[in-house]
């Protein structure tokens, strides 16, 4: 029996240091090997969107021409679970209502659970590069700085995949079709076991269904998604609709 | 597992060397099995190939763990016919067998690229979750609760057989289903056609899947009636088979 309890005297010594060896494998040693990686805030991220005029600005940019009435209410919607607190006074298009649009539609993306059947990340494997990348257009194998932002804050990575993967998804569909399929996927579709989310859109005073302010923060969220990736399109350059 | 096996069985384990190799084993490997659930994902590769190996060594902890148990049943294996609640127990353990030997070959980069986002990894996590550590729980609770109440044994031996049966077929059909439902997915994919195509595929699986999930439900129903039943029994129920 004594021979038995120092062996368990150096396999406690052991199990510690390989405990602590595990955690520095498994945490430590990642965070040192991404630590001059910036960590971005969501007006950062916005800011930088706007800079470089991509899909995702274009996009917030449409969806606010489409409905006048539900970006008005954008602006003054406060919300404690988005930590959108802050009733926005210029309210037009910029920065500050894009940045505050992502938050919330960050935070109901997570609230619907869309990711318990939409993962977020494009292996380099089983030929994804093919199916959710864009040739010549977008760097489709998941990175790790387009993941070190508040929105990827918790990781979106998802663990099944009943619907695609969206982390390219600005450059597979546009706004419109986005509209389309939250209201009902089948219209988009067919065969789609998708539930619809009737709950982000309302009638407006034409009696149209059209996005509340929820739904519009979700499709900008969605539409975001990618988005640094993707080149503009032609007709969305300024300098081209000028001529 | 380590307290009721001796205690439902009246012996002591087979070996405490190798009780002490297995805590030891699984206590070594498992911290930095976590990435495994991340590989191919813009984790560093460091971290995903040492959550490769421990993994893979995590199974030869977990097959010392079951050669002592194995062993600690032998010469009382015929109390398993009427012992519900050791069934559980030795029903448990080896479906944990079943587990990490799968485990040890899908957490290779190999398997990965076909099954990782399918319902191959959730039929896994039923086993585990449910046939491994669910099963232990019912088996320890259905032990006890007999005995909190002053009762030889529990109400109805029909009760106790029946919800045993329904959720251990339930669970191994289940994983079962999705782990054929994760290979239709993965190959599917990998296949290039039309992302409507995967979910067509395994409608099949899922249809059968619920309908193992109500036999689960119905075995778990029976469970509580059973429980209910004995804790509210006026008279002291006694046992019509003796333990030895």
């Amino acid at each position: 029996m004594g021979k038995m309890e120092r062996f368990s005297f150096v396999a406690l010594v052991a199990g510690i240091i390989f405990f602590l060896f595990a955690d520095f494998i498994s945490w430590a040693l990642p965070m040192f090997v991404l630590k001059d990686i910036p960590k971005k805030s969501v007006e950062d991220l916005a800011a930088e969107a706007v800079a470089k005029n991509t899909t995702a600005w274009s996009d917030f940019n449409k969806l606010a021409r489409y409905y006048p009435d539900t970006f008005k209410k954008l602006c003054e919607y406060t919300e404690a679970y988005s930590g959108a607190t802050e009733v926005i006074k210029d309210c037009k298009p910029n920065e500050k209502t894009f940045a505050k649009a992502l938050r919330i539609g960050h935070r109901w993306y997570i609230a619907e659970g869309c990711w318990n059947c939409h993962s977020q990340m494009v292996r380099p494997v089983s030929n994804e590069t093919l199916r959710f990348g864009i040739p010549g257009v977008s760097n489709t194998v998941s990175y790790p700085s387009e993941f070190q932002n508040e929105l990827q804050a918790p990781v979106l990575w998802g663990t099944k995949r009943i619907g695609p993967d969206l982390i390219r998804e600005a450059a597979v569909h546009d706004v419109g079709w986005h509209v389309a399929h939250l209201y009902n996927p089948q219209s988009t579709s067919p065969g789609s076991n998708m539930p619809g989310y009737p709950w982000f859109f309302e009638k407006d005073k034409n009696g149209n269904i059209v996005p509340n302010v929820r739904g519009l923060a979700l499709l900008t969220y969605v539409m975001w998604l990618g988005s640094w990736e993707v080149k503009p399109p032609e007709p969305f350059r300024i300098e081209t609709a000028e001529k | 597992m380590y307290y009721f096996v001796p205690v439902i069985m009246k012996k002591p384990m087979w070996s405490h060397g190798l009780s002490l190799l297995g805590f030891w084993g699984l206590a070594f490997f498992y911290p930095m099995n976590g990435v495994h659930h991340f590989l191919w994902s813009p984790i560093p590769m460091f971290a995903q190939y040492s959550a490769v190996f421990a993994t893979v060594a995590v199974e030869f902890a977990v097959t010392s763990v079951l050669i002592n148990f194995m062993m600690t049943l032998r010469g009382s294996a015929e109390q398993l016919k009427y012992n519900v609640p050791l069934r559980y127990m030795y029903t448990g353990a080896i479906f944990y067998w079943i587990t990490c030997f799968q485990c040890a070959f899908h957490v290779t980069l190999t398997f990965q690229k076909v099954i990782h986002f399918t319902d191959w990894v959730t039929g896994h996590a039923h086993l585990i979750m449910f046939g491994t550590f669910g099963l232990w729980v019912l088996g320890m609770a259905e032990y006890v609760w007999p005995r909190l109440f002053g009762k030889e044994t529990m109400y109805s031996k029909g009760l106790s057989e029946g919800a045993y049966w329904l959720l251990m077929i339930g669970v191994f059909a289940m994983f079962f289903d999705l782990t054929a439902a994760g290979l239709v997915q993965g190959f599917d994919w990998i296949g290039l056609n039309p992302w409507i195509d995967s979910v067509n595929f395994s409608k099949p699986f899922w249809y059968f899947r619920s309908v193992v999930g109500i036999m689960m439900i119905t075995g778990l129903f029976m469970y509580a009636l059973n429980f209910y039943k004995t804790a509210t029994a006026r008279a002291g129920l006694t046992a019509e088979l003796r333990e030895t």
